[in-house]
């Protein structure tokens, strides 16, 4: 069941930039390889989740040091690490 | 959802479908549904029986395509067959969800031959990851329809080899022509007067989709309050080029329909571009992707964001797209959008304030902030909520039809769900100082 508060928002921005902090240091905050950044949510449950993806597999040692849940963040907040996406213009 | 503004970004056909996806088989003895994918190998030794040869000769051949000229080619061949055929009720047409065409550049078409008083299968296919039949049986879904339809296709005597079955999927699209089984959007013909969903574009650039319409002050002395239309910078204005010679100037025509293989004659001039439009840059954040152009169609005042007027299909039809609030774009949030090539679909919202790397068809990516992603209904006819030409849709809420953000672009995200992104609309107005009408 989605968490519709303002307390839940504020958790999952909280938890956004915690896990920004963890991953800049591994990747030397060179950015340009993240395509995408940011909470998700679960169509069926609701439950947000962080999804970070890189433009092809990150090296080993970046994929290893990202933590599965973001430590110290509110409920935990689950991360995903993906990499490789089709998004282009035109919908 | 109130965003930031953008610094870098300033002016310079509708059958039911049921769920899961599967193979049927109708007592007409027509596939529905079905999308074949076969080994490479077989193709070009079995080319002239397909519908390329026959339909369009001089796609014949054309077995490298990419998606945009995948997707010409589709669009030529729906309207040869609908032109032809439609009343007739000979034809079936399919079309595969655009991931299934992003992954493997396969159309299906369903076809029901009177010539031999049976049935046949039209089929293109082009596998462009999947180097060998090996690779794509790692995609099949439904082994038992795979099963089924590997008979169908032994008793026609085809020379295919089925590897998947997916489900197709119309458009929910106003004007759709049914009962004769062929589809037709007229979203992607002549519009007089202008409708929201309505195809458009430049002569020298992509197909977009008419998202709404709007009003500006104009400059100088004289100013006066002028009407335009807003879609994509993408399709508008060319922003993706990095030289500014080759991006969109003020006064460069816009028309409506843009199908320059489909429906060349029916082209007309509708717009002009004016300075309001994005400049997309791929070294910092952009958080929109936004054009207007000056209408400069005859009795302009009519034109008003009412929602797919007279159509009866779509639920929305007759009401008024409202104009961004100050609300919140929350996430689960129902949406919906009046598109070009997918015509109505409804959505949900996954994520905000979502960065997202968007590729661009003619290189480079570019990289956005604060976008909303949007997936297809998850108990809805759609297998996605958006497709290749709705750049530009405008994207709002259900049910009061509250503008939301603007359609940029789409396809398979890094986890392989297919996800709409759509750029916030308020931030957008803000930045080009316009207004909805």
């Amino acid at each position: 069941m989605l968490d519709r508060s303002a307390g839940a928002r504020q958790r999952v921005e909280k938890a956004e930039v915690m896990l920004r902090r963890i991953v800049g240091p591994l990747i030397a905050d060179d950015w340009s390889h993240v395509t995408t950044f940011g909470a998700r949510y679960d169509l069926k449950t609701g439950a947000p989740y962080l999804l970070i993806g890189f433009d092809s597999a990150p090296p080993a040692h970046v994929k290893k040091s990202i933590p599965s849940r973001v430590p110290d963040a509110p409920d935990g907040m689950p991360v995903r690490v993906a990499c490789g996406s089709s998004v282009r213009f035109g919908g | 959802m109130r965003l930031r503004t953008s610094a870098a970004a300033k002016p310079e056909d509708a059958q039911a479908q049921e769920a899961p996806p599967r193979l049927r088989v109708s007592q007409e003895g027509y596939f529905q549904r079905v999308m074949l994918l076969l080994p490479p190998s077989i193709i070009p030794q079995h080319r002239s029986r397909w519908m390329y040869k026959t339909v369009r000769p001089e796609l014949a051949g054309r077995l490298n395509m990419n998606l945009d000229e995948l997707q010409n080619a589709y669009e030529a061949v729906l309207d040869d067959w609908t032109a032809g055929a439609e009343a007739d009720g000979q034809i079936r047409l399919y079309s595969a969800s655009p991931e299934m065409v992003d992954e493997r550049l396969g159309i299906g078409i369903g076809v029901r031959n009177p010539a031999d008083g049976a049935k046949s299968i039209g089929i293109q296919i082009r596998c462009r990851r999947f180097a060998d039949l090996s690779d794509e049986r790692r995609l099949v879904r439904l082994q038992g329809a795979v099963d089924r339809a590997e008979k169908q296709v032994l008793a026609l005597g085809l020379p295919a080899h089925v590897i998947d079955v997916i489900s197709a999927r119309f458009p929910l699209i106003s004007r759709i022509r049914r009962g004769h089984g062929g589809i037709f959007n007229q979203f992607r013909t002549r519009c007089r007067p202008l409708e929201i969903g309505a195809s458009i574009g430049r002569a020298d650039g992509m197909t977009g989709t008419l998202g709404c319409f709007v009003k500006y002050q104009t400059s100088g002395p004289n100013s006066t309050v002028d009407r335009g239309l807003l879609s994509c910078s993408h399709i508008l204005a060319r922003s993706y080029e990095s030289s500014a010679d080759r991006r969109g100037k003020e006064g460069d025509a816009v028309y409506q329909p843009r199908e320059p293989r489909t429906n060349p004659v029916a082209t007309q001039e509708v717009g002009n571009l004016t300075q309001r439009f994005s400049i997309l840059s791929p070294d910092a954040n952009n958080f929109h992707d936004v054009a207007v152009a000056k209408l400069t169609t005859e009795d302009r005042s009519k034109y008003s964001n009412i929602l797919a007027p007279g159509v009866r299909e779509c639920y929305v039809s007759g009401s008024r797209l409202l104009p961004p609030g100050d609300g919140t774009v929350e996430p689960l949030m129902s949406v919906g959008k009046l598109g070009r090539s997918t015509g109505f679909t409804e959505g949900v919202v996954t994520g905000i304030r979502v960065t997202q790397r968007i590729s661009s068809q003619f290189g480079g990516t570019f990289p956005f902030a604060d976008m909303i992603e949007i997936a297809a209904k998850p108990d809805g006819q759609e297998l996605v909520f958006s497709d290749s030409g709705d750049s530009g849709a405008v994207v709002f809420t259900l049910p009061d039809c509250r503008a939301i953000g603007v359609l940029v672009a789409g396809g398979e995200n890094e986890a392989g769900e297919h996800r709409t992104y759509a750029c916030d609309l308020r931030a957008a107005l803000d930045d080009l100082e316009i207004e909805l009408v």
